[in-house]
């Protein structure tokens, strides 16, 4: 009697157990799922951020973008492009140039799609504008005129 | 020679022990099973923080302008002369739904009373005709807002007397804001929630979660 008493309890705890077990595994891989989503998204930002570091040291911008459908500027692992340790080695960043439907020499739309593991895809498209240069500027300063995630 | 059997007091005897031994091993098992239950509910629970964090992410992110208060079609805050609510934000400019190229819809989040006494529903409020709740059992919601500072250009927390002061200044609808509005970088927002079980609260720890939205859409690249 006892140690059937023994066994049954021994049987419930391992299955309460192995649920939380289950429970636990499950909450993991959606916290890290949503982690990895949000990495990827500031990871399609680095990839804007960088088109426009790029974007900032080019004087001329009609050469920039030639064609219509657009032109890459960035592409490659996120972790060799900005040389930064600890980032997610798996992410890839491509970004492209897209000259501005209305034809006007200072306005650019860049595009950014990052990937990351478990098929994740996460873009942003910016539209930018330089500003007049000023008397005796060396750089010009560019503003965002639209931002938007896709 | 007698019978084998048992005596009354002997299964008397054996009766109180078994007793004991299950007893002791239900005693056992029902916080294990109490934990059970505290697990999926501890889930829900950062899934909720997980879904605020998204929403309310998404829509600042891609905001062209916020407003400290409800604005819209129905029950609008400036119509009543309120321009400042501690638990109210709205975002304008933002696509109307994931995946629109439009940017012309706004929507607002506040707090409403639950179902639970003492509890509060997250809604959301499209502008329009429509208050949908987004998130059950929110004990706190509050938003500050940041700006640069006059001085240094570094982001401080704008004192919400400042941003009903005035100057007033009108926006494409016609509606007028509080100038200060306009040097809003940041918003961050405070959610607090809480466990759905009231039998599990002990177990399951009220969830505080702070977060720092930067407007991607007014921020002009440095």
């Amino acid at each position: 009697m006892a140690l059937l008493t023994a066994l049954t309890a021994v049987l419930l705890m391992l299955a309460i157990s192995g649920s939380i077990a289950l429970n636990a595994m499950t909450e993991i891989t959606i916290a890290a799922n949503h982690r990895d989503a949000l990495q990827t998204l500031y990871g399609a930002e680095a990839g804007i951020d960088l088109s426009i570091m790029r974007l900032r040291r080019t004087i001329d911008w009609s050469g920039v973008a030639p064609d219509p459908g657009g032109t890459v500027l960035v592409q490659g692992r996120l972790v060799d492009l900005v040389q930064v340790a600890g980032l997610a080695p798996r992410l890839n960043v491509t970004a492209w140039v897209v000259p501005d439907p209305n034809g006007d020499p200072d306005v650019l739309m860049v595009q950014a799609v990052a990937s990351g593991g478990g098929g994740l895809h996460r873009g942003v498209q910016v539209t930018i504008r330089r500003a007049p240069a000023a008397p005796g500027a060396t750089t010009r300063n560019i503003e965002t005129i639209l931002w938007r995630e896709r | 020679m007698r019978n084998a059997g048992f005596s009354i007091v002997e299964l008397l005897i054996a009766s109180a022990v078994t007793m004991a031994v299950v007893g002791a091993v239900l005693a056992a098992v029902n916080p294990a099973q109490l934990m059970f239950r505290a697990q999926g509910d501890a889930a829900d629970l950062h899934q909720r923080s997980r879904a605020a964090a998204d929403m309310l992410g998404a829509d600042v992110r891609a905001a062209v302008a916020v407003r400290p208060y409800r604005v819209g079609a129905t029950r609008d805050d400036a119509a009543l002369g309120i321009y400042y609510r501690t638990d109210t934000l709205t975002v304008l400019g933002v696509p109307s739904a994931a995946l629109s190229l439009d940017a012309d819809a706004s929507r607002t989040y506040y707090l409403k009373n639950g179902t639970a006494p003492g509890t509060f529903q997250l809604m959301q409020y499209d502008g329009g005709l429509s208050d949908l709740p987004m998130l059950e059992h929110v004990v706190r919601l509050s938003f500050d807002y940041f700006g640069p500072a006059t001085t240094d250009g570094r982001l401080v927390r704008l004192e919400p007397a400042t941003l009903v002061d005035g100057p007033w200044i009108e926006d494409a609808a016609h509606r007028m804001f509080d100038a200060d509005l306009v040097r809003v970088r940041e918003v961050r927002a405070l959610l607090r929630l809480e466990s759905t079980d009231p039998w599990l609260r002990r177990l399951v720890p009220d969830t505080e979660i702070v977060l720092h939205m930067a407007m991607r859409n007014i921020s002009p690249v440095p």
